[in-house]
């Protein structure tokens, strides 16, 4: 009797075990991510942690900017649980339409570098998107081309870079790439910006949403002649206005151009070259000018406020910033936003003596966290119609000036 | 005669029911998303919200405002004028050539048609590679000829970057318009052809006294659709180029696209799709009227 007493105890605890795992909610999760071989791992650490969860991950494409494939699925009401998220009106546009909710309570937004939660959050203490890194900008360079012309440091300021530009063209070797089509906006445009209009303009994100920062300012100029004399004076690669963001990099990692000017983000895959690269910081500023760079929010992620999934998507976004950031830093290669990191971070030490140095300067955000939405496209083609010859730089920057305007006025 | 009439109208109810779906389909898939397109064109509609209101003309007035509209049409006409002439040339002879053959000829209408299977996404993807500066399979070819100096960077410079891509998709093209040509020849009675020859006529008299005359239709087919096609060019430039270099290679149909989700100016975007719409509508009318009246009725 005792026997089968126990025997039957056995077979309901068995059976409750198994009917509480039966009835745990499955879920899948959408997640516009990173387009990488090692995210799917990744993803499955935190399958393996919430069996019930699924993670159907959607690969952002290289080409095409984020909002390009936000906007028809808000527009469809079909966004994905969580997905990437950059920190400019757009955005804000939809925290302000309920479609991104509030996640200045999350740990993860307590754990952000104040400064880095700055762009993603409204003047009303919403925070829309969590960043997943520091982002700034360097020039990669190939060691072995700088030591083959004499170049023994890294140039400090404009003309000094301008110099080894010509050594490397006296010895056959391109400069650097100017691709108008691949990410001139995030490093030429917010570095030039950074260093000769927001030295002026220190509250330059505010008199832009106001629409009072005048755009035809010499610094502003600046940025399309200096991008203009670097192809006038051949220091740029031949197929400048061809050359796309990916064959940008191509053409760095095939040691066809000596320099790459390019993001933090970019990191991961430029110093795994199978040839040396050093890193050194954007030298925009004139002798004796001090050196003011770009520090900024990388691409963040946000969740969808209207999912029904949310509690789970608001999840996995916090175990993104915690227990599964030391595997998304260590494979991206980014810098980290947070102010305290679970796990082993490793960090390339030329980044972090470059970084520190960064930190010591003023400095300003990327160009989409401040530049008007409808104005964004008409940047990059500027830049095209400058180098191709068709319009002046005082001719695109008035451009640029009454394009920023007339969004404002809207 | 009751009888008759009764039968004739049940045959009617029966011919319009068939109709029903697909017409129902049309509706609610073409013709109604038509008239909200031209509805929302003359509003404010910011495409997030189901608020809109009426602006009347001031979004045509903005878009034609905008000077790189004008270089957009520029191209757009250009790629008509070029394209759907050289197009149309090449797809009738090639079709002419290939029709002829005996051995092996399925072979050769088969490899002519296969661009055309695929996809044109992928075709921009190839070409973009045949046409890159470094590694790009003409540049290549003319280095390996020891011809560095006509090595170009096709699709970075205004003067290249129309023609590079009008090869393309006359490259892509010219298999599914010839199918058309070779339905039109098959089609031409062959008694006529021997007794041309019976009269002495020459190869090119056959062509332009024979052939083209009773191949009028399969020309108005092509001419139209290959325009039409041409109008509504998006996927090819938008890959390959994105319109650059500066606006050397956009078209009117990548400018609604650019106004409507890299601007997120959804109603610039309506107003340009109307104007294409319209635009498109004029062009068949004309083009139709005027091959209708070369049309030869055997």
């Amino acid at each position: 009797m005792k026997k089968l007493s126990v025997f039957l105890a056995l077979i309901l605890l068995v059976s409750a075990f198994g009917w509480a795992k039966g009835s745990e909610e499955k879920v899948t999760l959408s997640f516009l991510g990173p387009q990488a071989p090692w995210v799917g791992d990744w993803e499955g650490q935190f399958e393996k942690l919430y069996p019930n969860v699924k993670i159907d991950l959607i690969p952002m494409p290289g080409t095409g900017t984020i909002e390009e494939f936000l906007q028809p699925r808000v527009v469809a009401n079909d966004l994905w649980d969580v997905f990437f998220i950059n920190s400019n009106a757009f955005a804000e546009n939809l925290a302000q339409k309920g479609v991104l909710p509030d996640l200045s309570k999350t740990e993860a937004a307590k754990n952000t570098i104040p400064a880095l939660l700055e762009p993603f959050t409204m003047s009303n203490g919403v925070v829309y998107g969590i960043p997943i890194g520091l982002a700034t900008t360097f020039f990669y360079y190939n060691a072995s081309m700088f030591k083959q012309v004499g170049i023994t440091s890294t140039p400090k300021t404009w003309d000094e870079l301008l110099a080894d530009f010509k050594k490397l063209k006296d010895a056959g070797i391109p400069g650097t790439v100017i691709a108008p089509g691949g990410d001139p906006s995030n490093t030429w445009f917010s570095n030039i910006f950074a260093q000769k209009v927001v030295a002026k303009n220190p509250d330059y994100v505010k008199q832009i949403k106001a629409g009072t920062l005048d755009f035809t300012q010499q610094g502003v100029v600046d940025i399309f002649a200096k991008i203009k004399s670097i192809v006038d004076l051949g220091y740029a690669h031949p197929a400048y206005m061809s050359l796309d963001y990916s064959k940008s990099m191509d053409v760095f990692l095939q040691q066809k151009v000596a320099t790459l000017f390019a993001g933090s983000w970019q990191a991961g895959q430029l110093l795994k070259a199978d040839f040396d690269v050093g890193v050194f910081l954007p030298p925009m500023n004139d002798q004796g000018e001090k050196k003011i760079g770009v520090l900024a929010p990388e691409t963040g992620y946000s969740i969808n406020a209207q999912s029904k999934n949310k509690a789970w998507a608001l999840k996995f976004l916090e175990w993104m910033n915690g227990d599964g950031f030391a595997t998304y830093q260590n494979n991206m290669g980014n810098v980290p936003h947070l102010k305290t990191v679970k796990g082993t971070v490793k960090l390339d030490p030329k980044l972090l003596a470059l970084l520190e140095e960064l930190k010591t300067n003023k400095a300003a955000w990327l160009w989409f966290q401040y530049i008007p939405t409808e104005t964004m496209p008409l940047v990059q083609k500027l830049f095209e119609q400058v180098l191709l010859g068709d319009l002046k730089p005082a001719d695109a920057a008035a451009k640029l000036d009454q394009s920023a305007k007339a969004s404002v006025k809207k | 005669m009751r009888r008759s009439l009764s039968m004739a109208a049940r045959r009617k109810s029966v011919g319009m029911l068939m109709v029903l779906p697909a017409l129902a389909v049309t509706f609610v898939f073409f013709m109604y998303p038509m008239i909200l397109t031209f509805r929302f064109s003359f509003t404010d509609w910011n495409g997030l919200s189901m608020k809109a209101s009426y602006v009347g003309w001031k979004n045509f007035i903005r878009v034609f405002s905008d000077e790189s509209v004008k270089q957009v049409m520029f191209n757009t006409f250009f790629l008509v004028i070029v394209y759907v002439p050289v197009l149309n040339i090449l797809a009738l002879l090639a079709s002419v050539l290939v029709f002829g053959v005996r051995k092996a000829g399925n072979l050769y209408k088969a490899v002519l048609f296969l661009p055309n299977m695929l996809s044109m996404t992928v075709i921009a993807f190839v070409w973009k590679i045949i046409y890159a500066y470094d590694g790009g399979l003409i540049n290549n070819v003319l280095g390996a000829l020891s011809l560095k100096g006509l090595q170009q960077d096709w699709l970075g410079q205004k003067a290249t970057v129309l023609p590079a891509l009008s090869l393309t998709i006359i490259w892509f093209a010219v298999g599914y318009y010839s199918v058309v040509y070779l339905a039109g020849l098959s089609a031409i009675p062959i008694e006529l052809y021997e007794a041309a020859e019976v009269d002495g006529i020459n190869v090119f008299q056959k062509f332009f006294r024979i052939t083209l005359p009773l191949i009028a239709q399969a020309i108005t087919i092509n001419v139209i659709l290959s325009m039409i096609g041409i109008l509504s060019l998006f996927d090819l430039p938008f890959v390959m180029t994105k319109g650059g270099p500066g606006y050397y290679s956009e078209t009117l149909a990548m400018r609604i696209y650019t106004y409507a989700y890299s601007e997120l100016r959804i109603d610039y975007a309506l107003a340009m799709a109307v104007f294409l719409g319209v635009v498109s509508i004029i062009i068949t009318v004309l083009l139709l009227l005027f091959f209708r009246r070369r049309e030869v009725a055997l």
